[in-house]
């Protein structure tokens, strides 16, 4: 049964069977102690997560993925061996604790549709078939253990109360499986078993544990030590090791390396993905296309895959519709550079999400079929309009969510912009109003040579662009926005709303903290494209008034 | 004023007495019988003492009031619905297929977290209102329809879809001030979901753990305990969807939100989660908020709201260009409305109050007359009951006129004008106008249908000129409709180059274009409701016999083209521009009806001959006019046409200022408006502190005789309060004040002030009057101490007590750079 169970892990999981086996190594025989703790570190979408999930859930129960009937109506009445959290989610100790002693006091779940594994679609099965089976005692099995179980606890506050707690799970099973064993006196013997089976406590992303609680970790290590019981925890992280180390006292835990996939591991994972009634050969060859393409940029495996799902059906759209043959790669690579070329500029950026890609490209492929047969346009035609067609779309969209501004906060970000990257020792210069235009000029052209001067063509090293934005006192704002409107404004209170709502929307980031009210400063915190077109909008000419810029 | 006197109390409320002497002119003895009367009944609503009102006028007024704001308001909101109803109904088909479109198609290798991304526009204090609308759409259980429902089709509906009533989305809206942290977050978003509150409302779990409010397990078990079948019904019940919408999205924690959505799609697989999220600015923000991590797990799709200025345009042609409420808003007060949206906030929930205010101003501190009133000569506005649209010869209001409300109506400047304009052709009727109260009050009913007639009219027309400007597509003299609306308000639509260049447009049309705005134009004149066939009264005879003429236009015309396509007459050598032609033969050619039957349409020939001609051919005959001989007819249909064009616009688009009693029904007052909604607080602040004189109504505070040319502003005065003083003394100092020089300073000049006492009269009653009660018993100590020597500890506290108030309202603070010196804050020399 082992092997079986290892063989379908393999299976499932292309390119870890190293990991598994190790992982199935130290949990051994279900009674068999085990290292305290464990770390599992790798690169993002490495299948950390998954793989533990799957193996833990394979071997101890939840998955259901062998055992014969019997087991598994006794695996469903005893508490879960483990228990697995997201640190994110439990975000104190004491969400840690509760959470896990409920995980471990309770069944797991019997179907997972979290996980989802490719090969899990019989289990879901299995278990909905069961669940009916067993829907008619499960009420009173349910009852029954809230009214016997000896464990009535209000809360788990700190790490003394855990420590107890685990002793108590582990100890008090028995009990458990007596009542049960009194109430339906059938698996008796087999359930007694399970006596000292080690229980396993899987944190995934480990190292937001940093942040919670400072002893936190050196408990988690020792667990196995101040319960003296046989618990396994295991930290699942993206970094190493040595950034978990605190001062003293510790224990090393056994590190676990999940290496980066090759690519032919990749593709053998992609393999999975083969949408319905798919060619495989095709698919496998743009698979190989995509990860040539995009490897360089992006090694995530999810957005590989997500790249793979999204691009597909555009690339086996022109052999659907009897264009290109299946085989000849270099047309279909051709009809497809376009979109890879959109897909990189946005990539990770989820701009565009995979409804609205596939609304689109349905779209689109409904529009060139009918525009195909009215005109009878040939493949090459098509294959230049279509991205053409896309790109116009994705335009569309961003001229749509181009926000607008009123008009005078437009002066008040432009103000800020030109109050964050000019020196304050300028500001006479550009914006004092001065009768006569003549001298304006020169006091700028002496500047221009004091540059040429002085610095390179570059412009200097330590000019402000490449500093990134200083912070401004408000009224130094306030007053070059003032001298930069043509118009003669008043001061009144909405300048000053305007520039707490521009705050609010992170355009200006106030740089004093907020209960000192006076002497306030910002920083403008945006980019000098927004400003460019903010300026155009309004035909207030920027460039003559930023200093050292290009 | 002893009342005031406390030393605790900072702010006292005064409420209106009517024998308070800030209204008092003339008081009348019958408006003493009213003192009893409630004033926040009445939201604090006067009787208008120099008319003598009487006290039901007054009621009359204020219900006027309410009613015309409950219109406002209620169109404003049936407005802002509509306009997002097209918006809104996709969010809510988004939301309802999230699940089940995943589950059919499932292209994607992982689930993602269906998220809707709404682009509100960047006026945050607006959303509220959106957000709740979008909230009551989705929790609804049917898809919003374009039209209102009203209360009786929901009630229908529900029980009608009542199967699926277990589908029902569960909303909360998390706002950033809720979620500082994410434990907040999530007590929050949980509390809304379960709908408590009631922190014990939570189960404990089986074993017996009470969980903590934040705790995801608990809204699992919630949403399990929600899932399960009641009746048995079945388990192909769709499982409700949680909606989640983060209203401001800017504002959040970023480091709390991705932790947050983050924990959320865990759930997801047993939780069917929908994100929503308000985005004020674009994009960016997310993609700047949110690592990829994050990113990667949303799938999203946009919603774009309509943009508030859109909105504002069709509150503005919906209220006023429709003259669908009673109140009008006139072009001063309008375009500092228009001009405050614009420039500064984008606003529309702004505008709306602006406009409440405006209307409440208008009702309440203008003082209005309830029967064709006007108060204060000033505040030339008449009004309220002129409002009121079913006013005839037998309304109360009008019994309840007195002398002073003729007055004023005759005082009225559209009045003078009409009554002027009498002159001329009636004689006597404009002196019984003038002289003849009763005569007066007969006519006053048909002036107000006048008006409301004008409105109307207006109106339709106005419908007009759009459309005729939105059959062009030349963008350069596109104008929004609120400009459009905005000039004929200030009386120069009619004069702007605006409307002829739209004529010469419709003159340059071709005939089978013409023919199609013919139709348009007649269409669009029937749809109005107020061509619909009514019981006869002046105006809507009027209206009605426009329809006549553009209909027999358009039977003459459609007559006209059905002859020549009939006829098929081929004399298309001869050609020449339209233009042209017009001018020449529209003076020769006059009644040439036999002609007519020649005029060959471009396009129905070119229809004709499709099938023999080639196609450089065809193209030659598009350039191709209407022979010469059949113009005749057809140049005289389409000056008439012109011509109807323009007498519309000139009858019916003139200003209102032209129409007799128009100041009853428009809100022209921009002062108090602006002063409510324009503070300018610098301004406020050096007024009060540097001339106290103009707030407190003193008469201490005169310049001495020997100073006239200096102003008043600029000296300091002994008597002023004791904070001015030290302000003016500070006004004078650089960055750095020495307090000890300041105290100098500030000792001299009471001293002065102590000196001149002998002489005059003391200046501390004064004082008392100003600034509450300290200066007060302050006066009072000084009034027994000795009259000449002040007391330098009295001088010491008055000037500790004037530095604190100084420091308190944020002008100095104390510095260690410099000792016994304070930092000045505000106004440097910059």
């Amino acid at each position: 049964m082992a092997t079986s169970l290892q063989q379908q892990l393999h299976e499932a999981f292309p390119g870890r069977a190293k990991q598994i086996n190790q992982i199935l190594g130290f949990m051994g025989k279900p009674w068999a102690p085990t290292p305290p703790s464990l770390l599992i570190n790798g690169n993002s979408s490495l299948g950390k997560t998954a793989v533990v999930k799957a193996t833990l859930s394979a071997v101890l129960g939840g998955g259901n993925q062998s055992e014969s009937e019997q087991q598994q109506q006794c695996r469903r009445r005893v508490p879960s061996r483990y228990a697995f959290l997201d640190c994110v989610e439990c975000h104190t100790p004491r969400l840690i604790f509760e959470h896990a002693i409920y995980q471990l006091r309770n069944p797991p779940p019997s179907k997972d549709k979290g996980s989802r594994l490719h090969t899990q679609n019989g289990a879901a099965a299995a278990g909905t078939s069961e669940k009916n089976e067993t829907a008619a005692t499960s009420g009173t099995r349910k009852r029954k253990r809230v009214t016997y179980s000896p464990l009535e606890w209000n809360k788990c506050e700190n790490v003394n109360e855990f420590v107890e707690w685990c002793r108590k799970i582990c100890d008090t099973k028995d009990e458990i499986d007596e009542v049960e064993m009194n109430g339906s006196e059938r698996t008796g013997s087999s359930c007694s078993k399970h006596q000292n089976e080690t229980r396993y406590l899987v944190l995934d992303r480990a190292e937001r544990l940093r942040d919670t609680a400072p002893t936190l970790i050196p408990v988690l290590m020792r667990l196995q030590e101040l319960t003296g019981r046989n618990i396994c925890v295991i930290l699942i992280t993206t970094i190493v090791w040595e950034k978990f180390r605190s001062k003293t006292g510790g224990y090393e835990p056994i590190v676990l390396n999940f290496p980066q996939y090759t690519k032919s591991e990749t593709a053998a994972i992609l393999k999975g993905d083969l949408p319905e009634g798919e060619d495989l050969d095709l698919f496998m060859r743009f698979v190989d296309l995509v990860y040539d393409v995009f490897q360089r940029n992006c090694k995530d495996l999810n957005e590989i895959r997500h790249l793979v799902a999204l691009l597909f059906p555009l690339y086996v759209k022109p052999v659907k519709e009897g264009k290109i043959q299946k085989h000849e790669g270099l047309k279909l690579h051709r009809h497809i550079q376009a979109y890879f070329v959109e897909a990189m500029d946005k990539l990770y950026l989820r701009e565009i999400s995979s409804t609205e890609w596939s609304d689109r490209t349905l779209s689109a492929a409904s529009g060139s079929l009918s525009g195909g047969s009215g005109a009878g346009a040939g493949a090459g035609g098509h294959v230049s309009g279509a991205p053409g067609g896309d790109r116009a779309l994705t335009t569309a969209l961003d001229v749509q969510n181009v926000f607008d501004l009123p008009y005078y906060t437009k002066f008040i970000l432009i103000a800020s912009f030109l109050a964050s990257y000019n020196p304050p020792r300028l500001d006479m210069r550009y914006f004092a109003k001065v009768s006569n235009q003549g001298g304006k000029m020169t006091k700028r052209s002496k500047i221009a040579a004091a540059k040429k001067n002085g610095h390179d063509n570059m412009g200097s090293k330590l000019r402000q662009q490449l500093l990134g934005p200083k912070p401004f006192p408000i009224e130094r704002m306030l007053a070059i926005f003032y001298s930069i409107l043509d118009e003669e404004v008043e001061e009144n209170v909405n300048v000053h709303t305007q520039i707490a709502s521009l705050v609010s929307l992170r355009m200006l980031q106030r740089v004093t903290p907020m209960d000192k009210l006076d002497s306030i400063k910002c920083k403008c915190n945006v980019s000098y494209e927004m400003i460019k077109a903010l300026a155009k909008s309004t035909r207030f000419e920027i460039d003559k008034y930023l200093f050292d810029f290009s | 004023m002893d009342e005031f006197d406390s030393l605790t109390d900072g702010v006292f409320f005064v409420p209106p007495s009517t024998t308070g002497n800030a209204v008092g002119k003339s008081k009348s003895k019958a408006s003493k019988a009213a003192v009893t009367w409630d004033h926040f009944k009445l939201d604090g609503f006067q009787q208008i003492k120099d008319v003598n009102e009487s006290i039901e006028a007054m009621e009359i007024r204020h219900a006027l009031f309410n009613q015309e704001w409950g219109l406002m308001s209620g169109r404003i909101e049936d407005v802002m619905r509509s306009m997002n109803t097209v918006v809104l109904s996709s969010i809510y088909d988004f939301v309802y297929s999230a699940y089940s479109r995943q589950s059919s198609t499932a292209a994607m290798p992982f689930q993602e977290l269906p998220t809707g991304l709404i682009f509100a526009g960047i006026n945050v204090p607006d959303h509220d209102l959106l957000f709740q609308q979008i909230a009551q759409t989705i929790s609804s259980s049917t898809p919003p329809s374009s039209g209102t429902l009203g209360a009786e089709d929901m009630g229908l509906d529900n029980s009608d879809t009542k199967a699926s009533a277990g589908s029902k989305s569960h909303v909360v809206i998390l706002q950033s001030k809720d979620c500082a942290n994410l434990k907040s977050a999530q007590k929050s978003m949980i509390e809304q979901f379960l709908g408590l509150g009631i922190a014990g409302a939570i189960n404990p779990l089986e074993g017996g753990v009470r969980l903590q409010n934040y705790d995801m397990l608990v809204l699992e078990r919630w949403y399990q305990s929600l899932c399960e079948p009641h009746d048995g019904t079945g388990e192909d019940l769709k499982q409700p969807t949680l909606v989640i919408i983060l209203q401001d999205f800017e504002s959040f924690d970023y480091d709390t939100l991705q932790d947050f959505i983050t924990i959320c799609s865990n759930y997801q697989d047993r939780i069917p989660f929908v994100l929503l999220m308000g985005l004020a600015t674009s994009i960016d923000a997310l993609h700047q908020g949110l690592p990829k991590a994050v990113l990667s797990r949303l799938q999203t799709r946009k919603f774009q709201m309509q943009q508030s200025s859109e909105c504002l345009t069709a509150i503005i042609e919906d209220l006023f260009i429709h003259a669908n409420v009673g109140l009008m808003v006139g072009p001063l007060p309008l375009k500092q409305l228009i001009d405050q949206f614009i420039h500064y906030n984008f606003s529309v929930g702004g505008f709306i109050s602006n406009l409440k205010a405006g209307a409440s101003l208008y009702y309440v501190l203008d003082r209005p007359v309830s029967e064709y009133i006007v108060m204060h000569h000033f505040y030339a506005s008449p009004l309220s009951i002129l409002c009121d649209r079913s006013l005839t010869a037998q309304s109360k209001a009008l019994d309840l006129l007195t002398k002073g409300h003729f007055d004023h109506l005759r005082m009225l400047p559209s009045f003078q004008q009409y009554v002027e304009g009498k002159l001329e052709c009636d004689p006597q009727e404009a002196e019984m106008l003038i002289l003849d109260d009763e005569f007066l009050v007969q006519q006053i009913p048909d002036m107000v249908h006048g008006l409301l007639e004008y409105h109307q009219n207006f109106g339709m027309v106005f419908d007009f000129l759009w459309f005729l400007q939105s059959r062009f597509s030349i963008s350069l003299l596109k104008k929004p409709k609120r400009a459009l609306y905005f000039m004929a308000l200030e009386g120069n639509l009619i004069n702007s180059s605006h409307i002829p260049f739209l004529q010469s447009l419709v003159r340059k049309l071709d005939s089978n274009n013409m023919m199609l705005f013919v139709e348009d134009w007649l269409q669009l004149f029937k749809d109005s409701a107020r061509c619909v066939p009514k019981k006869s009264t002046a105006l809507e005879n009027a209206m009605d016999r426009e329809l006549v003429v553009v209909q027999s236009i358009r039977d003459r015309m459609a007559g006209l083209l059905d002859n020549v396509s009939e006829d098929s007459v081929t004399s298309s050598s001869e050609i020449e521009d339209n233009g042209e032609e017009a001018g020449e033969s529209s003076k020769t050619s006059s009644g040439g009806f036999v002609k007519k039957r020649k005029l060959v349409s471009l396009n129905v020939y070119a229809h004709e001959t499709n099938s023999r001609q080639t196609r450089i051919a065809m193209k030659t005959r598009e350039t191709a006019r209407i022979p010469k001989g059949a113009l005749g007819a057809y140049t005289l249909l389409v000056k008439e046409i012109d011509e109807t064009i323009s007498r519309l616009f000139r009858m019916y688009l003139v200003c209102h200022t032209s129409i007799p009693l128009n100041e009853i029904c428009y809100y022209s007052q921009i002062t108090i408006q602006q002063k409510a909604f324009l503070p300018q607080p610098r301004a406020s602040i050096q007024t009060a502190l540097g001339q106290p004189e103009v707030y407190l109504n003193c008469e201490c505070c005169q310049p001495p005789s020997g100073s006239t040319g200096q102003s008043l502003a600029d000296m300091v005065l002994p008597t002023q309060h004791d904070t001015c003083i030290l302000y003016k003394l500070y006004v004078e100092c650089g960055r750095m004040i020495n307090m000890y020089d300041w105290f100098t300073a500030f000792g001299m000049i009471l001293e002065r002030g102590q000196q001149s006492d002998g002489v005059e009269e003391p200046p501390s009653k004064k004082r008392a009057g100003g600034r509450g009660g300290r200066a007060g018993l302050k006066a009072k100590i000084k009034a027994n101490a000795n009259a000449n020597k002040l007391d330098q500890k009295e001088v010491q506290a008055r000037f500790i007590s004037g530095v604190a108030e100084l420091q308190f309202m944020g002008f100095i603070k104390s510095t260690s750079r410099k000792t016994d010196h304070v930092m000045r804050l505000t106004w440097g020399n910059i």
